[in-house]
């Protein structure tokens, strides 16, 4: 079964199925974390990221998800904009199940509200993030949406 | 204001302490720190401009500097440093410049490993390279990549305790040419000896058996080290943090209910005596509930398809991804069950806590991936249960109920054992587990009490 994920900081349309929403366990762990002064290295988060996309993915392949996946950042492109030269991001890819991708082009400053609202933090550059986004779609052939 | 820092020496020194034999270099660590604490006191001053000495070592204090002070200070023309984490040539060969004619250096330059194994005068060397290496020992040109590390293997199996003495440090350097964009995934603060996964898998393979043959008692300790640098780990840097005291995380307040944990390797009947003691404190008239915080399902599935490209020692940079992964589940899990419980109960009774993540990370990396950071949301426990079991026993009871699972080895448990062992003191007891049912459960349920009378006094 090919999923289709949809990558777009802007949020998620009515009816996507949101993976990794600013009321999801993921936020509201990073929110628990801050309160508590917690403070990982900027990879830790962006790692975890990456997991968590991961995991959500396989339990959308458990749950026989029918509907378009959303998720609001491309990990590959977290790690290159958070400037992680050395990462777990690749071995993380290889293990989502396959995927039809689709993505939006968002401004630097929607990306960087969105990663707040994720992280409580801002673990990369929210710019850089952007380029290599395009990157990405054009390395992956993705759909523009 | 411009604040001059001598970067330190860094992981290098820590892998190969014989570089730091001359007095000189070993009071510098010392030195360096003291520096820096210094500096980072004055960093409150707006107009203060640090001058980082360049390289790998800089780059390490740099990055600490950028991470760690106020806002302002994150600006970076404040921090000034050459990142050229792939251009370390002469920090790794400190030891040769002490121990003439004993270095070797295999250079890792556009994909061509070439290793120079015949000894040259360090100016004859340099002048037919072309490098600034201070000893290089040529091959035959026709020799490259894997081949003239055998080269190199095969001399150095002529006499290894020489070189190993003399503190030969076979070294990968990835993208020796500046001209090239980095490849290698190696932390910009820190090398590993392999110089990350840019070089082919023979060539590392090589590099390996070199290194064991120099260095059989460290092997395996060095090939955990090159799995952190691949792994994005600085502990350096990491070390920088703690000692200055950056990132410790309040502590989390104590909830009105009480807290009881019981911990122990697998086998050693945690489930058991979790519940019994959660049915005598629901005997006493409390609202009494039991919890798990590590959770089955998809995350368990996927996590453990993570571990398993472990298999045959590939990826062991993933056995740190693992860990966070655990102990962030133990934190979504804190945040999606484990609060509401802790404020709807008079007491909770885990089976296993955060103890049994310190364990698993310490047990498995030899460092803790930033679980004591990530579990602060956490409350500390009011009291927490060891059953201790032998590994032997332990191994016999999983195997009589299931398939085991990759840490369910005598070795990985016997390093939990360990760590959770290290860990009773005051607030956590050892129960030998071997000891009948009632008779543990009897010392709980008298230390609870104890725990509920001082809450509660009479």
């Amino acid at each position: 079964v090919t999923l289709a994920l949809h990558i777009d900081a802007q949020g998620a349309a009515a009816d996507m199925c949101a993976l990794i929403a600013e009321d999801s366990e993921f936020a509201a762990a990073w929110r628990a974390a801050r309160e508590r002064g917690v403070a990982v290295p900027s990879e830790v988060a962006l790692h975890l990221y990456g997991y968590e996309l991961l995991e959500r993915l396989r339990d959308c392949v458990a749950r026989q998800e029918t509907r378009r996946l959303h998720a609001p950042f491309w990990p590959a492109a977290l790690l290159v904009a958070g400037d992680v030269v050395a990462h777990a991001g690749d071995v993380l890819a290889s293990m989502h199940p396959p995927l039809r991708v689709s993505w939006r082009a968002v401004p630097a400053d929607v990306v960087e509200q969105r990663a707040r609202g994720l992280f409580g933090s801002l673990p990369f550059d929210p710019e850089a993030y952007a380029v290599e986004l395009a990157n990405c779609a054009v390395r992956g052939r993705w759909a523009p949406r | 204001v411009s604040v001059p820092l001598r970067a330190p020496h860094g992981p290098l020194a820590w892998l190969f302490p014989e570089l730091l034999r001359d007095p000189a270099a070993a009071t510098a660590d010392a030195q360096a720190l003291a520096d820096f604490q210094t500096t980072a006191a004055r960093l409150r001053d707006p107009d203060a401009r640090l001058a980082v000495e360049p390289g790998p070592r800089g780059h390490a204090v740099a990055a600490v500097l950028r991470d760690r002070a106020p806002q302002p200070w994150r600006q970076v023309p404040r921090v000034a440093i050459t990142p050229a984490p792939h251009s370390f040539e002469g920090a790794v060969l400190d030891g040769a410049h002490r121990h003439p004619g004993t270095a070797l250096e295999i250079e890792h330059e556009a994909g061509v490993h070439r290793a120079h194994v015949a000894p040259l005068q360090r100016a004859a060397a340099r002048a037919r390279t072309g490098t600034t290496s201070a000893w290089v020992l040529p091959v035959p040109a026709d020799r490259a990549g894997a081949a003239s590390l055998a080269d190199a293997h095969a001399l150095v199996a002529q006499d290894p305790s020489t070189f190993a003495t003399a503190g030969l440090v076979p070294v990968l350097l990835p993208n020796a040419n500046p001209s090239d964009a980095p490849r290698a995934r190696v932390a910009p603060a820190w090398f590993g000896l392999s110089g990350g996964d840019d070089p082919e898998p023979a060539a590392l393979a090589a590099h390996r058996a070199l290194v064991a043959l120099l260095y059989p008692e460290r092997a395996l300790e060095l090939d955990g080290w090159d799995n952190l640098a691949v792994s994005g780990c600085d502990l350096y840097t990491l070390g920088l943090r703690a000692a200055l005291g950056i990132d410790q995380p309040a502590a989390a307040p104590r909830p009105r209910a009480k807290i009881f944990a019981v911990c122990g390797i697998d086998g050693s009947g945690k489930s058991t005596h979790a519940r019994a003691l959660a049915e005598a404190l629901a005997a006493r008239g409390l609202r009494a509930a039991t919890l798990k915080i590590y959770r089955h399902g998809v995350f368990h599935e996927t996590v453990t398809d993570l571990t398993r490209r472990t298999d045959g020692a590939r990826n062991l940079h993933l056995w740190r991804m693992e860990r966070l992964a655990k102990v962030f589940d133990s934190v979504k899990c804190y945040t999606s069950r484990v609060a509401a419980t802790l404020a709807d109960h008079d007491a909770v009774v885990f089976d296993r806590y955060v103890q049994t993540h310190f364990a698993a990370g310490t047990g498995r990396c030899h460092w803790d991936p930033f679980a004591r950071e990530l579990l602060a949301v956490y409350p500390p426990a009011d009291h927490v249960f060891f059953l201790d079991v032998p590994v032997p026993t332990a191994l016999a009871r999983i195997g009589e109920r299931d398939a085991r699972t990759v840490d369910e080895n005598s070795y990985m448990l016997g390093r939990y054992r360990a760590m959770l062992l290290a860990m009773c003191g005051e607030g956590m007891t050892r129960l030998d587990g071997e000891a009948p049912f009632a008779e543990n459960h009897q010392h709980m349920c008298h230390t609870v009490d104890q725990v509920l009378q001082r809450a509660h006094p009479r």
